[in-house]
């Protein structure tokens, strides 16, 4: 499903059009199966996307804590959709923090920061997974939660 | 944003087409189909509206020529026109890469699903007194799509 414009879109300008479709389309399923239905199906869908994504961005950056700062840097937060603060970075690690992001902004403007954080933040735990199963993250707080800053720890597991 | 109705579509497709199917799976093909086709029906219904106040003009000619050539962006389509006034707009669709994109996915009963249903709620969109035909689609297997807007004047 890529093509040549895909590269003239951005990561965020992508997610604003995907929900376009997919905010009202999972009021609808909350209206009509009840939230947690809605949940389980929507999970179930984002767990999987987010996986293929880490294995497709794996394949393009490599596996590395190195290459996944670049993803962060270059394709989450391309054309000015979030500022990321890197704090520390090793082979075995990589800490920063986003302190502006522009992904809770939109969700935050339509007031919909809970459908923001299950379609989007949620995609990060099991988007690890697909990139390196050697990594994983932990994140305490997020911007679309509310917080200051959002706090992503990686890990190599021990 | 000036991104092409098709590549909008394509992005759209790949968070429908799993989500539709996982419902589908849980709830069975019509429940899942008929819960898809009441949320696409609003999203489009609404479209269908913007797009009439934006043009400001009750001629269907004129609204229908403008909402499909931004379908048709990026060489999404080829139409011909049959004929076009203040109450009808009639064309044949010859070529769809909408229907292509699905086709290769191997989901074009889910590319009629998501994109040739959205037709006619966008059409309603337009009004109550707009009506839309069609008895075939390009997704659907046939040579061409046979749209005929019509505002009905009774």
């Amino acid at each position: 499903m890529t093509d040549a414009d895909e590269v003239t879109i951005s990561h965020l300008q992508r997610r604003k059009i995907e929900g376009r479709v997919l905010i009202p389309f999972i009021q609808t399923l909350k209206e009509k199966l009840g939230e947690n239905a809605m949940r389980e199906v929507l999970d179930a869908t984002i767990g999987k996307l987010a996986a293929d994504d880490g294995a497709a961005w794996a394949e393009t950056y490599g596996q590395t804590t190195a290459s996944l700062r670049t993803v962060a840097q270059t394709l989450w937060a391309g054309g000015g959709a979030m500022d990321v603060q890197v704090l520390s970075e090793s082979d075995d690690r990589l800490d920063f923090n986003v302190t502006r992001c522009r992904y809770a902004e939109f969700y935050r403007e339509l007031g919909l920061s809970d459908i923001g954080y299950r379609v989007h933040c949620n995609r990060d735990h099991a988007m690890v997974v697909g990139f390196n199963n050697e990594l994983e993250l932990s994140r305490r707080q997020t911007i679309m939660e509310g917080a200051a800053c959002c706090d992503f720890r990686f890990r190599k597991k021990a | 944003m000036n991104i092409p109705v098709i590549e909008q579509a394509k992005i759209q497709a790949q968070v429908l087409v799993p989500l539709v199917k996982a419902l589908q799976a849980e709830l069975g093909e019509e429940r899942a189909n008929a819960l898809v086709r009441k949320a696409l029906g609003d999203i489009y219904r609404r479209l269908g509206e913007q797009w009439r106040r934006a043009k400001d003009t009750r001629d269907v000619g004129e609204s229908m020529a403008s909402a499909f050539a931004a379908f048709a962006k990026g060489d999404a389509l080829d139409y011909s026109v049959r004929s076009q006034s203040q109450d009808t707009y009639e064309i044949n669709v010859t070529r769809c890469r909408y229907a292509e994109f699905y086709k290769e996915l191997r989901q074009p009963e889910l590319g009629f699903l998501l994109v040739c249903s959205a037709d006619f709620p966008f059409a309603e969109g337009f009004g109550s007194d707009m009506e839309l035909t069609r008895t075939q689609t390009i997704m659907a297997g046939a040579s061409h799509c046979d749209f005929r807007y019509r505002r009905n004047k009774d």
